[in-house]
């Protein structure tokens, strides 16, 4: 074909533009260290990237609440140890109470500790978290969940439950409700709780279990003893259900309770045996208080005391174990944001991976694709001097 | 009479012609579209002298121009077709640019936003948290926003250049036009004695011509040659030329269109444009940018529909229910400027899900009312009779029409085009981010059995006794009373649904059970409306509920991506065939300057023997002389 001298020129000088167009582009991938500088690149790449960045952002945000979750169970794990704490000491002053040794003074100095318990556990309940909001208020973590109304304390939260995403279908509460932790214990030894009505002898309680379940149906019995040790079992509707004659050492059973005596019972001393509702921690606190407070004179009001120490024992237990079953739930989350956090981590690591392959450079690839380039730029560059040195009018001299 | 003098300075006078012309081509070699011409050289009739014909020298019979039509034919269609690429994938890209940029990527955006809203979620009292959650919400519209912006001013840009173009087109269009004159009036005889470098800039001129716009053109007799523009309409005939103009659309003022006037008057030809730099402005704006504007439109309405909807059904901290997050507002319909009656038609959007991108023309024949796609050309079905009350509803979209109405009269709708920049945030008080569910529910604090409440969630955002206490009271276990009364049958885990909420009880309830649902009011730490706009996140709301708002931005990028890709491409592959048919253009025509030195050195060689021969010539006439003298 016959090449004008335009067109030889055009297509050297295209060669040489080209391969500089090819080195701009690589240069400015290797400056960058990304071979994707725009969806044009790559376009399907793109698309996979922009989804893949999306996963890593999820991860940082899951960790970002993973981190706050365990700093709120720490601090909620904390306060429920306190509170196991304070139970024990609570369980200890019942003990001393309930001991014959003590006089109506140093129980009164007894109900004194108590009630500075009663105001520390209060004070724990209305724990709040780093940003001043009531970490057992459930939702309404605004205000103090736990309010003092007269002797008792009530419950103004509700049992909401914040939960946060720590990974893909992974949800956790960062508290327990104030509810489930003080308030809804089951009373009584968790199935019924033993009240003595009047104390007239010295009889009092020392066992209250539940031997059959089957037998048991849930009402208002009343258990009362006559002059002459005969005792019989009233159930809600005032029907005698179960009678006989006591004997010391000798078990009361009805409907598959079973109560355990300790004493003489005198002519109208009376217990209530009733199904086992829930049970506020404050409330055990409280009769204990009351039970240590009132001056006791006589055997009478020793057994009253000494009945009242039995059910709060009982009741301390329930409350204890619920603490526990609540720091172990505490403590499965404590790990469970641990475990997640490093499962996030590996994934994170291979969304990273996954991503670097489609945006990132392979800087040898690119370096040695960047030497051949350069040499076939040179190679254009002296082919086109030759090729433009060489002419028919530079030899008609 | 035929001698050796006579014929050697006819060879004298001809190869001055040729050195002439060779010196011409190596004048013209740099000059763009020169084609190299020849002299034709032929020899002189022979003079009959008894013994036999005498030759009686050479003449120059014509100076031909070396040129191929359908070769330069083939040139203009791949520049037409360079041209077109060339602006196409130049400016998609920049839009490709303006997608991957991190500082204006909605895709980041949504990041972000989902990222405060989470951490929102972890503090959901926190009025600071509450406050950067807006901050986010903000910045993530201004995304949308700042991204329509720059599209705007792409479009803008594309405007100018179409206007600018056209006028262009005019100065070429009136310079082939002069140049037709010129070639028309020109002696010229056969195929060999034409004005060749007039013929030059002529097509030098259509060359240029079919960068800017797509042509066709037909050569006359006389030389002259005849352009067509579009489908075939006149835009140069003979010495007169037609002009292009750019024209405001009929319906909407900020669109440019390109008319082209002819002595019926003038009409609006953009949609018969194609090639050229004009073609790539045109299929730019048409193809790629205004869809895109639209799509992001669409994606920021799906957007704020799923995020309002959600957060309409929350509660915020002062008790009251949230209201819109987002405000979104779809651009106004736009009435012709033909039209007789007074009615305007305002636009609202009903389901984004349902939302196309794409424009409609709404007309009046006098009864009736048709809405039909403008691109796609089908006819959409309205439901609904336009009044306030009932308004007409078709592909997600609702008008509403206000005054009245005449036969003929119609209106475009584009009601995503720019629509993006609309997308804001609707509130500033950080107290009224919706993060708590409207309602509660607890279990009475003397329930005996061992039934458990769920949460509970909004069915019905809507609902005029959404937040009226409620208290579910077991008759026995099986059965249960609302507010006590009735009796309904408790099946567990069965959702119960009230008075737009639905939560669902579980475990076995003892008689005189109770459950309370109340307004969570004063519920700071609840989150859990937050967690259901998380949800949004990957819930479906764009395309009927199958594409997330995301996967919609994704794709929106890798389009935008492998539109320029392709661009790109196909514009390689353009130029490779432009060189082509250069190569075959300039092997024709191209002047190659070895080749004329070997002519220089061909007619000087023949030029000086034509000289001997005259030298030879008069000495023989002196050798002549010289005899006689003696």
């Amino acid at each position: 074909m016959r090449i004008s001298s335009w067109m030889l020129y055009q297509t050297g000088i295209n060669g040489i533009l080209d391969r500089q167009a090819e080195l701009a582009k690589l240069q400015q991938q290797i400056a960058s260290g990304r071979k994707l500088q725009t969806a044009a690149d790559d376009p399907a790449g793109a698309a996979i990237a922009l989804n893949l960045e999306r996963g890593l952002a999820d991860i940082t945000q899951w960790n970002r609440n993973a981190e706050r979750l365990r700093s709120r169970l720490a601090r909620e794990e904390t306060t429920l140890g306190e509170i196991g704490n304070v139970l024990t000491r609570v369980r200890e002053l019942a003990l001393t109470g309930a001991n014959a040794t003590q006089s109506s003074e140093t129980r009164s100095m007894l109900a004194t500790e108590l009630r500075q318990i009663h105001s520390q556990l209060l004070e724990l309940a209305n724990t709040r978290d780093e940003s001043g909001r009531y970490i057992f208020g459930g939702y309404q973590d605004g205000s103090a969940p736990f309010v003092k109304q007269g002797d008792s304390v009530v419950f103004t939260g509700d049992a909401g439950e914040r939960r946060l995403q720590i990974g893909p279908s992974r949800e956790l509460g960062d508290t327990d409700s104030g509810y489930e932790v003080f308030m809804r214990t089951p009373g009584g030894n968790g199935d019924f709780r033993v009240s003595s009505g009047a104390n007239n002898g010295d009889i009092i309680i020392t066992g209250a279990e539940l031997r059959d379940r089957a037998a048991w149906s849930a009402d208002d019995y009343t258990l009362d003893f006559a002059a002459d040790g005969s005792w019989q079992v009233r159930d809600g509707g005032g029907a005698v259900i179960a009678n006989g004659m006591y004997e010391a050492g000798q078990p009361i059973s009805f409907r598959g309770v079973e109560l355990r005596f300790e004493g003489q019972p005198a002519a109208g001393d009376s217990f209530q045996v009733s199904a086992a509702s829930s049970r506020d921690m404050f409330g055990i606190v409280q009769d204990l208080i009351d039970a240590f407070a009132t001056p006791a004179s006589n055997a009478a009001d020793h057994a009253r005391m000494q009945n009242i120490v039995f059910t709060a024992l009982e009741e301390l237990d329930g409350q204890n174990s619920n603490i526990l079953s609540v720091r172990a739930g505490v403590g499965a989350r404590l790990a469970a944001v641990d475990q997640q956090l490093s499962i996030n981590e590996s994934a994170a690591l291979e969304i990273e991976q996954a991503r670097s392959n489609i945006v990132d450079l392979d800087y040898a690839k690119a370096i040695s694709e960047m030497q051949m380039k350069l040499a076939g730029l040179q190679a254009s560059q002296q082919s086109f001097v030759r090729i433009q040195g060489l002419k028919l009018f530079d030899f008609l001299r | 009479m035929a001698d050796l003098l006579a014929n050697s300075l006819s060879g004298l006078r001809a190869f001055q012609r040729a050195l002439d012309t060779i010196g011409h081509n190596i004048a013209n070699s740099a000059t763009p579209g020169y084609s190299r011409q020849r002299v034709q050289l032929g020899s002189l009739p022979p003079q009959y002298a008894g013994v036999g014909y005498i030759g009686s020298g050479t003449q120059v019979t014509g100076v031909q121009r070396l040129f191929d039509d359908m070769l330069a034919a083939q040139t203009r269609e791949a520049s037409s077709a360079v041209g077109r690429l060339e602006v196409f994938a130049g400016i998609a890209a920049r839009m490709d640019k303006l997608l991957a940029d991190e500082n204006l990527s909605p895709a980041r955006g949504m990041q972000n936003f989902y990222g405060a809203l989470d951490d929102l979620a972890a503090d959901p009292a926190s009025i600071e948290m509450r406050e950067n959650f807006l901050t986010v919400a903000d910045a993530t519209a201004a995304r949308f926003r700042m991204l329509d912006a720059q599209f705007a001013a792409l479009g803008r840009e594309a405007d100018a250049a179409i206007k600018a173009t056209v006028e262009e087109v005019n100065r070429v269009t009136e310079n082939i036009a002069a140049l037709n004159r010129e070639i028309a009036v020109a002696p010229k005889s056969g195929p060999e004695r034409q004005p060749n470098d007039l013929f030059d800039q002529r097509d030098r001129l259509l060359d240029q011509l079919s960068t800017l716009v797509g042509v066709t053109s037909t050569v006359q007799d006389d030389g002259s040659v005849n352009v067509y523009i579009g489908s075939g309409q006149p835009l140069v005939v003979g010495s007169n030329h037609y002009r292009l103009a750019s024209a405001q659309s009929s319906y909407d003022p900020s669109r440019t269109e390109v008319t082209l006037s002819s002595d019926a008057g003038s009409a609006v030809i953009t949609d018969t444009l194609s090639g050229g730099r004009l073609g790539g402005l045109l299929d730019y704006r048409d193809e790629l940018l205004n869809p895109a504007r639209r799509e992001l439109a669409r994606i920021a309405a799906g957007f704020a529909q799923s995020i309002n909807e959600q957060h309409a059904a929350g509660m915020d901290l002062d008790g009251r229910l949230g209201g819109r997050l987002f405000d979104f507002t779809p651009r106004e319909a736009l009435a012709s400027k033909r039209n007789a009656g007074d009615a305007r038609v305002s636009v609202g959007i009903e389901d984004a899900g349902a939302l196309k991108s794409e424009r409609y023309l709404l007309r009046f024949d006098g009864t009736s009312w048709t809405l039909s796609g403008i691109d796609s050309g089908r006819t959409v079905a309205l439901s609904g009779s336009g009044t306030a009350a009932d308004p007409f509803r078709a592909d997600g979209l609702s008008f509403t029409l206000d005054g009245t109405a005449q036969a003929g009269d119609s209106f475009l709708l584009d009601p995503l085009a720019g629509a993006a920049a609309s997308l804001e945030v609707a509130i500033s008080d950080p107290r009224a981010v919706a993060a708590a569910a409207p309602i509660r529910s607890s279990a009475n604090p003397g329930n005996t059995g061992n039934a458990t409440i769920s949460p509970g969630e909004v069915v019905d955002a809507a609902h005029a006794n959404l937040l009226d206490d409620v208290e579910i009271t077991f008759i026995d276990a099986s059965t249960y009373s609302i507010n006590g009364a009735g009796s309904y049958t408790y099946t567990p885990g069965e959702p119960i649904t009230i008075n737009g909420w639905q939560l669902s009880i579980s475990g076995t309830p003892d008689p005189g059970d109770a459950f309370s649902i109340t307004a969570n009011v004063n519920g700071t730490g609840d989150n859990r409306n937050l967690a259901a706009m998380a949800a949004q996140r990957d819930a479906g709301v764009l395309d009927g509920g199958s594409t997330d708002v995301e996967a919609a931005l994704g794709r929106l990028v890798s389009r935008i991506g492998s539109q320029t890709s392709q661009a790109n491409a196909a514009l390689g592959a353009q130029n490779a065939i432009l060189a082509e048919a250069q190569a075959q253009r300039e092997a024709v025509s191209g002047v190659n300057l070895d080749e004329e030195a070997a002519e220089l050195l061909r007619f000087q060689q023949a030029y000086q023997a034509a000289a001997q021969a005259i030298a030879v010539a008069d000495e023989i006439f002196q050798t002549l002389l010289g005899a006689v003298r003696r």
